[in-house]
């Protein structure tokens, strides 16, 4: 049943979601051509010797509308998710979806899963969106340049393989708490007797909030331990402080991970026992 | 005659604490249509909804072939509620595979048949079809399930006198006859000539139950008439 609810759930997202991102490489690809780096250099030029206000007005607007689709991308994208998880399974669409002969479990998994793709997908897109933009505004030069600075950085190849797994579960991790605080915090205001919108939108809020400030009392601490280290420098401090950082990389993903699961559970936990819908 | 539901103690509290229902004992047997019918606020859809699961009773119990609400008693109950919840953007084909895909019981052929008979293209976006075509699609796709027990709320509401006839037919001509169908409506007299008995609700509880032909017999009355009488402002 999860299968087939992963299925229908890919179905009804995919059109939207890949319009959404392809016309965002189109518009890089566009903005790829127009401001190469011989064109920025002539904009320049001509806006420095006073001369027509067009291209000036061309190249603001054509990033204004970059920033929004790259806003549109990385924001909307997983509010777009948040609110089809809402509207799905706690307005009138929820009559058919609470009515299916699967578990509650399933409902959340194969929701949460499509979702996790498709913000993986459009971060990605931002990604390449952004590097085409500077790959072209900033030549062969500037992309040699960071090539050699990640060529520059000395890792021996159990190390890199370490550094690519925990980017790799960090990217995972991360996906999974982006949409497990909507979820949750969209389960969580069902359960008030009115203004339950209002209540999910403050939930989200609070459970960001808690967030930071826990992000922020690990990051003060780890910073000072790691300034700490830096004041006796001798090479086998310098060697624990990166076994530190790794070991510190490797705990906040675990953490991210264990907080989704957490997250889920809990969604789960009133989708299943305190289901009250209107 | 074997029981197909039943509700123990039952209570449901909304927020402001008043029960919507309130210790209702109850037991549904197949085989049988039954009217629930009761006035504005009786409890009826609350009733309703904790069978299908959809809501969390206060207190009590309600079992469904002896167990309570779960991915068992959902295969075996074909449910309409009283709202719309098919997606807008999905096509009649879209939404009969969905159903196909859920519930094994589910007999494609006979929704085509049904959806052709009505002269309703299948690649139609529900959004472009009236609110009385998207009432029939999801009846006939309620009952084109082979399930034990079909829930009906108020399956003729807000239709015209046609649709009315022919929904009624649909029911009819679609029920198997070993399960059981509950239809809560207002319009009683629109669907008493089907009903074998009928549940009086008030308040959350049962005021009566008793069979149509008893009720008619006894009382000298429709069920509409008695209705009226025992419900009467």
């Amino acid at each position: 049943m999860l299968k087939k609810l992963f299925a229908h759930e890919w179905k009804d997202t995919w059109k939207l979601m890949t319009i959404v991102n392809a016309a965002m490489i189109l518009y890089a690809l566009i903005g790829m051509i127009i401001f190469n780096q011989k064109n920025v250099d002539t904009f320049f030029e001509g806006s420095g010797r006073g001369n027509s206000l067009a291209p000036t007005i061309g190249f603001f607007s054509y990033f204004l509308v970059y920033a929004i689709g790259i806003v549109v991308l990385s924001v909307l994208s997983l509010l777009y998710f948040f609110v089809r998880f809402y509207r799905n399974l706690y307005t009138d669409q929820g009559y058919l979806m609470h009515t299916l002969p699967v578990e509650s479990s399933d409902l959340l998994i194969s929701k949460a899963a499509v979702a996790m793709i498709w913000r993986g997908i459009c971060i990605l897109v931002c990604c390449i969106a952004v590097i085409m933009l500077l790959y072209s505004m900033g030549g062969p030069e500037a992309w040699g340049e960071l090539v050699n600075a990640f060529r520059e950085i000395h890792m021996s190849s159990g190390q890199a393989i370490l550094v690519i797994i925990l980017i790799l579960l960090g990217i995972v991790g991360s996906l999974a708490f982006d949409v497990s605080k909507g979820y949750a915090a969209i389960s969580i205001g069902q359960q008030m007797g009115k203004n339950k919108v209002l209540w999910c939108v403050g939930c989200y809020i609070g459970l960001n909030v808690l967030v930071s400030l826990i992000t922020n009392i690990v990051t003060e601490t780890v910073t000072f331990s790691l300034v700490r280290m830096g004041e006796t420098n001798t090479l086998a401090n310098l060697e624990t402080a990166e076994n530190t950082v790794l070991l510190i990389f490797l705990i906040i993903d675990l953490a991210m991970l264990a907080a989704s699961a957490g997250l889920y559970a809990l969604s789960n936990h009133f989708m299943k026992n305190k289901l009250n819908l209107d | 005659m074997s029981l197909i539901v039943e509700c123990r103690d039952l209570t449901k509290c909304y927020t402001n604490g008043r029960p919507a229902v309130a210790n209702l004992n109850l037991t549904l047997e197949s085989g049988r249509i039954i009217g629930l019918l009761g006035p504005n606020g009786s409890g009826k859809t609350t009733l309703i909804k904790m069978i299908n699961g959809l809501l969390i009773p206060t207190s009590g119990e309600v079992l469904i072939e002896g167990q309570k609400p779960g991915t068992q008693s959902k295969a075996i109950i074909s449910y309409l509620p009283e709202r719309t919840y098919l997606e807008a953007q999905r096509t009649v084909e879209d939404i009969i595979n969905f159903f196909d895909d859920f519930y094994e019981d589910f007999r494609p052929e006979r929704a085509y048949d049904m959806i052709a008979s009505l002269g309703i293209e299948k690649n139609a976006r529900l959004k472009t079809l009236s609110k009385g075509t998207k009432e029939k699609i999801q009846l006939i796709l309620v009952m084109s399930r082979d399930a034990r027990l079909f829930i009906l709320d108020e399956p003729i509401a807000g239709v015209d006198p046609a649709a009315r006839d022919y929904i009624i037919r649909t029911i009819i001509s679609n029920y198997n006859p070993d399960a059981s169908v509950l239809i809560c409506t207002h319009l009683i007299s629109d669907v008493e000539n089907i009903l074998d008995d009928v549940i009086f609700l008030r308040s959350g509880n049962v005021v009566l139950r008793a069979g149509v032909d008893e009720i008619r017999e006894k009382v000298g009355k429709t069920v509409d008439q008695y209705f009226r009488e025992v419900f009467a402002c």
